[in-house]
């Protein structure tokens, strides 16, 4: 066998891996990032009990940067606790100010799936796409003095 | 059976011919690049189950941070005092005695909270450890309650014996299958976490977490304040 055929063997091989690396790397780091990011933001909310249109503005900045962003990528609910039981959640109107004990849920997907995503895809099929997606949930901290 | 032996022949002249010089000896790079690649490709599936693994132990860590703090509101409801009980009038330190923190609605919260933000384990509440702790007349009052059995409470006189308190109750109730991990709040007589105060501590024990190939366990546990409002 002469060396040449070897190599057009093994050079596919190797490229394959390195590309599939690649994209497992990008997808790892950047969904790190965006749960970061969505936690930085709950952290917020936690401690002032109220999500300012700038914070989602800065959130979505961010989120931008790691993978395709938009205003409707970006959920967000509100609710109650009683005895520990969480009540169902609804949508958060920006500004809103939360009063101690409330919940607060952020929830973020990607409209775009990811590189990984498209590489191992085998059909057309929905389902099979792995987006940029994290959410984080909390409990307001902070009693507010004027409501 | 003559056969057999002559395509085994044949078959092993094939070999060395591939593995010649004289015939180019591609054989030879063929069987070295695929052993390499097959190396290759061991090491990153298990870099991608590691890191998936990390992925998912932040997602719990983070998940235990926000149930912890939503466990921790769950207080008697004369904790919001004004000046006039709320602080002492000598020292004008918070007073905080009898403020205790409900353990059965904390543990309910805990589990809610924690299972919105980390949806992959069923069966928390199994692995569960909460111990609140309030002041009682200048000791310190605990309550303890481990996976679904009843909360066992106590009393104690220094705050540093709570550490060998949890540490006891972990060994009692998990330490017979294997070695559980030990929580340390740095308490000795000198210098330690816990105050006399209202204060929550979590712990889960051996919460298994699923990689691509892997099931890993790990402990978690967090201790944090009432944050008690004094206006």
């Amino acid at each position: 066998v002469n060396k040449i055929y070897a190599f057009i063997v093994i050079i596919p091989l190797i490229a394959t891996f390195l590309f599939k690396s690649l994209a497992f790397y990008d997808f790892d780091t950047k969904q790190r990032y965006i749960k970061n990011a969505v936690d930085n933001t709950a952290h917020k909310v936690m401690i002032t009990g109220v999500m300012t249109a700038s914070d989602r503005d800065s959130l979505l900045n961010e989120l931008r940067k790691l993978g395709n962003f938009e205003e409707e990528s970006i959920v967000l609910k509100s609710g109650y606790m009683d005895q520990g039981a969480l009540s169902w959640l609804e949508p958060y109107t920006l500004g809103n100010v939360l009063d101690r004990g409330e919940i607060f849920s952020i929830y973020v997907q990607s409209w775009k799936g990811s590189m990984i995503s498209e590489m191992e895809r085998n059909t057309a099929d929905e389902n099979s796409r792995l987006y940029f997606k994290a959410s984080a949930v909390c409990r307001i901290e902070k009693k507010q003095e004027n409501l | 059976l003559k056969r057999n032996k002559r395509t085994y022949k044949y078959y092993l002249n094939l070999f060395k011919k591939g593995l010649s010089d004289k015939t180019g000896g591609g054989l030879g790079v063929l069987l070295i690049g695929l052993a390499v690649i097959f190396l290759v490709f061991i090491t990153f599936v298990n870099i991608a189950d590691y890191s998936i693994f990390t992925y998912k132990r932040n997602l719990a860590s983070k998940a235990m941070d926000y149930a912890v703090t939503a466990a921790a509101q769950q207080i008697s409801e004369n904790a919001s005092a004004g000046l006039a009980v709320g602080f002492d009038e000598v020292t004008g330190k918070k007073l905080l005695e009898g403020i205790e923190i409900d353990i059965e609605s904390s543990v309910n919260t805990f589990l809610s909270i924690f299972s919105k933000n980390y949806k992959e384990v069923v069966g928390v509440d199994e692995n569960l450890l909460i111990c609140v702790i309030s002041t009682y007349k200048n000791k310190l009052r605990y309550s303890i309650k481990v996976a679904n059995g009843s909360a066992i409470t106590g009393e104690l006189q220094e705050t540093y014996e709570l550490e060998e308190k949890i540490n006891r109750t972990i060994k009692a109730y998990w330490g017979t299958n294997n070695d559980p991990g030990l929580v340390y709040l740095n308490e000795n007589p000198k210098t330690n976490e816990v105050e006399k105060g209202t204060y929550i501590f979590a712990y889960l024990n051996d919460l298994e977490i699923k990689s691509l190939y892997s099931h890993r366990k790990t402990s978690l546990s967090y201790f944090t304040g009432a944050k008690i409002q004094r206006e």
